[in-house]
């Protein structure tokens, strides 16, 4: 772990552009979301998991149905067992009559896409829609191994758990598991991960609404001040796991939306699958934003429905600078979601509850 | 690689995804579904647009709100459009068969089943009886199964006036 | 906002198979023929969208992170749409939104399909409907879209006989066009022999199950005019959602009905009134509309605004839309109809646009084309996007 953030800084400064502020007038502010989580939902169809959620989410941000100018979401067909399931969940996100963009790479896609359609001015809002329902599929393993390349990955076998092993085995020894050692109530899962360490299947939807607004002060809302995002190599052995070029790459995005002035970052969300290797991408994404001190909240005590949990990780990230609990709360909050084998895809969504830089 | 093509013979690896799924139905779909043992066709309208939705759903997805009260509908209704396949589809039935929407009185919507007791093997004669407008009654399995299968339509002796 | 325009296309020639190829090699061969178009090489790109319809139809789960080496997109901001079979479309739209946001210059649209590569196409499509209420039916694209026909046909007074006269205008179109799939000449009679599918659809009146790969490169106007090269402007784009349910769609109740396809017209609208186009029968010059089935290229027609509820057949009959043809010419490059790689069909009908308005459609060039439209339509007839494409960036419609 020696990156050298001196090198990193010049980059920013040079590739950062005032886009944001020269060419327009509003800002991209979160002011309402909703989530439903849950182990194993099972009273409820899919869509009227996503239906229920997204009217509630709709109603905290006091727009009507009918106001809605865009929906994107995003939800993994494989895992759903709908062959193109955004057709089934067009109605319960509200889709009829309206923009709706499915974002199959990932929910916190979903969300980096409803931020670049307000940017450009498409619309004065946007609901962003991310749900997993593992609980229908017979093996979700399954579900996660077709994803792996037909022929070399698959035939051997895979699926998150085994790559987030393969992603945690290179770290140092005393950072590859958090039970250090199995235990007959911690059993080892696949070396060096324990069950402690593994993230359990959940079901859940998430609703975030972003909304354009001119810069200023909006009551318990979360302004986007940046979102970067960027897919690493598929192959896991062509990977710098230690380095985690995606999540560099996504870094340097987002902060070129923010600005130098972003932070001191508050608090910190992040979602990887595996505690060792979401530890191990939260320090490195604090390092990044140039602040050591930062809290980080690890999402093995949440529920994190398996495709959607990055979205519920940027949600959480929000909601701590949206409504804050203690008076010397954090200002600024940055979320880091990951999506395929071994995070080869990050996303970083850098969010404070002031507009001005 | 195209230079690669002309010389080396294609190859192929086959593969076969194993996906089973376990859908949780919701509440509303196992009225409707309860419904069809007692040969009982159910809608739920939507408070707000007044359409009886047919087959029922928990929310209208027009209105975006939650749909409200119960409404059977008649067991008997028109078609709306309809197709007959002749053609044999890989995991679908055997062909002939015709399968229509026919918006049943009383609903707002079409529901879509198999028509049986047609000789489908004249296009001309089977697609006429089938006809836009064209009445049809619904029929009920004595044996239901539980899914939507359990009920079907067949034309009815009363042509519409 | 930014002004966004096309700087280069890639489009491989398609085929039912290739053997010679993965998905990721067919992506990065539609790749690198839009980067020779534009000049550009990957390390000129800051973002990508890939267009990725059913994973299950090639076989392969989120097939979009299987392609980053391919492209040499590692390290970018890559996302996937998937809207069906307006995915190809939408991506453009996506792309369209990365740049006119500001934070990007020089976007790359690339994606390919291999619907061949499935050897059960159609009852994977059967997953596509509601679990409970339509999945236990045998119901499939070829259904839905021949209950739609029928219903038009009976609405307007239509027949097979008018359905197959697109047939063989889409052939000859695609005749003349190196990419298409289809491409052999056939009759109206060839037509309406060729054995039935689902009644009133024929072999004759659908689609090939397409490979190959087809990209597109979007720019912002400061980044094309340091360039000096002939850029093609989206001048307007839209997008709408029709109700899942196709029941929904007939009786005196519905919003829009499954003869038509009315919230298609409503995107339309979308696109037109941010390119200022007011009367698009005379301001159009080319459609290139995502038509997948003779019937559906009627009320496609109709929605673009080219003519009345119900007229399209007749105006076809009468000569209409074919290349040569006064007003607007209909998929000269054969459509939909010939050529259905189903995750960059739409990106093709952009790709054909923009290609008609600069002039380089070769044998399918439409003589003077400055203003054409592009469509796609996804789902069960559900999710609509549409553009408006020219060659200048001068106002369109009479104010």
């Amino acid at each position: 772990m020696n990156f050298d953030i001196s090198k990193f800084i010049p980059i920013v400064q040079r590739r950062r552009i005032d886009v944001l502020m020269k060419e327009r007038v509003d800002m991209v502010v979160i002011t309402a979301g909703h989530q439903i989580a849950g182990e194993r939902i099972e009273t409820a169809s899919l869509e009227e998991l996503i239906f229920e959620t997204v009217s509630t989410a709709i109603a905290k941000a006091g727009i009507a149905p009918e106001s809605v100018d865009a929906i994107v979401m995003s939800g993994n067909d494989q895992t759903d067992g709908r062959i193109i399931s955004c057709m089934v969940t067009a109605g319960p996100v509200g889709g009829v009559g309206k923009n709706v963009t499915t974002i199959a790479s990932g929910p916190e896609h979903a969300f980096a896409y409803a931020y670049l359609r307000l940017l450009a001015g498409q619309g004065k809002n946007a609901v962003v829609v991310g749900w997993s329902k593992p609980s229908e599929s017979v093996f979700p393993e399954h579900a996660e191994l077709v994803s792996a390349d037909p022929f070399i990955v698959r035939p051997i076998g895979m699926n998150r758990i085994i790559a987030a092993a393969l992603q945690a085995s290179v770290l140092p020894e005393a950072e590859r598991s958090n039970a250090h050692s199995e235990s007959a109530n911690d059993p080892l899962i696949s070396w060096p991960l324990t069950a402690s360490d593994c993230q359990d299947h959940a079901d859940g939807v998430c609703a975030i609404v972003l909304e354009s607004r001119e810069p200023g002060h909006v009551d318990g809302g979360a302004w986007v001040r940046g979102v970067g995002w960027a897919m690493d190599r598929y192959d896991l052995g062509d990977r710098d796991n230690i380095e985690a070029g995606g999540l560099t790459a996504a870094t340097e995005l987002a902060l070129k939306q923010a600005g130098d002035s972003f932070g001191p970052i508050g608090t910190l969300d992040a979602f990887a699958v595996g505690a060792p290797n979401e530890r191990r991408l939260a320090q490195r994404l604090t390092h990044l934003l140039g602040d050591d001190k930062t809290e980080s909240f690890p999402s093995i005590d949440c529920l994190n429905p398996d495709f959607a949990a990055g979205l519920f990780a940027i949600w959480r990230a929000a909601q701590r600078v949206m409504s804050p609990v203690q008076p010397n709360a954090p200002h600024f909050a940055a979320a880091a979601a990951t999506l395929g084998f071994a995070a080869q895809g990050v996303t970083v969504v850098l969010m404070s509850d002031l507009s001005e830089v | 690689m195209t230079s690669a093509s002309e010389t080396a013979p294609a190859r192929f690896y086959e593969q076969t995804w194993d996906l089973s799924y376990r859908h949780a139905l919701g509440a509303t779909v196992g009225v409707f579904l309860d419904g069809l043992r007692d040969a009982k066709l159910l809608g739920r309208q939507c408070p707000k647009c007044s359409r009886v939705l047919v087959p029922p759903r928990s929310y209208c997805d027009r209105c975006f709100v939650e749909t409200g009260d119960w409404q059977e509908v008649a067991n008997e209704g028109v078609i709306e459009m309809m197709t007959i396949v002749y053609e044999p589809f890989k995991g679908l039935p055997a062909p002939p068969y015709a399968i229509a929407y026919v918006l049943l009185d009383g609903a707002s919507t079409a529901l879509l089943g198999y028509v049986h007791g047609i000789d489908l093997t004249d296009v001309k004669s089977a697609t006429e009886q089938l006809a836009i407008g064209k009445r049809v009654n619904v029929h009920f399995s004595p044996q239901p199964k539980g899914d939507v299968t359990d009920y079907w339509f067949e034309l009815s002796d009363n042509e519409p006036t | 906002m930014r002004n966004v325009g096309i700087l280069g296309v890639g489009q491989t020639d398609f085929v039912t198979k290739r053997t010679d190829v993965t998905y990721p090699e067919l992506v990065r061969e539609g790749a690198q023929l839009a980067f020779d178009d534009a000049g550009l090489s990957m390390t000129d790109i800051e973002a990508v969208v890939v267009p990725l319809a059913p994973d299950a139809l090639i076989g392969i789960g989120n097939g979009e992170r299987w392609l980053i080496e391919s492209i040499g997109a590692t390290g970018k901001p890559v996302m996937r749409v998937n809207n069906g079979g307006a995915t190809g479309a939408s991506a453009v739209e996506a792309a369209w939104m990365h740049v006119a946001s500001g934070l990007f210059d020089v976007v790359l649209v690339a994606g390919a399909d291999r619907v061949s590569e499935s050897l059960s196409a159609q009852s994977v499509l059967n997953k596509m409907w509601d679990v409970a209420y339509e999945r236990p039916y045998p119901q499939n694209t070829i259904t839905m879209l021949a209950m739609s026909a029928m219903r038009y046909n009976h609405m307007y007074g239509a027949d097979e006989r008018d359905m197959a006269r697109v047939t063989v205008k889409n052939r000859r179109h695609a005749s003349l066009n190196p990419h298409a799939h289809l491409r052999e000449l056939v009759t109206e009679d060839d037509v309406l022999n060729s054995r039935i599918l689902a009644w009133p659809l024929k072999l004759g009146d659908v689609c090939p199950s397409s490979t190959g790969g087809a990209a597109l490169i979007l720019v912002s106007e400061e980044y094309a005019s340091r360039l000096k090269k002939p850029v093609a402007w989206i001048r307007g784009l839209g997008q709408n959602t029709e109700t899942f349910w196709m029941g929904d769609r007939v009786g005196p109740q519905a919003l829009g009905d499954h003869a038509d396809a009315d919230a298609l017209a409503v995107a339309f609208d979308r696109a037109y009134a941010q390119a200022g186009i007011t009367d698009p029968t005379s301001q159009i010059d080319v459609a290139e509309i995502y038509a997948p089935f003779s019937s559906v290229e009627f009320h496609v027609i109709e929605a673009a605004g080219l003519c009345g509820r119900g007229e399209a057949p007749a105006l076809l009959a009468g000569g209409a839309f074919h290349l040569g043809a006064e007003g607007v010419v209909v998929n000269p490059s054969g459509g939909t109809q010939c050529t259905n790689p189903i995750a960059v069909t739409g990106t093709v009908r952009v790709i054909e646009a923009a290609t008609q308005v600069l002039g380089r459609a070769g044998d399918r060039q439409v003589a003077g084309a400055k203003v054409a439209i592009a469509s796609a339509i996804g789902g069960d007839h559900q999710f609509y996007s549409t553009f408006v494409i020219a060659n200048h960036l001068d106002p369109i419609g009479h104010p």
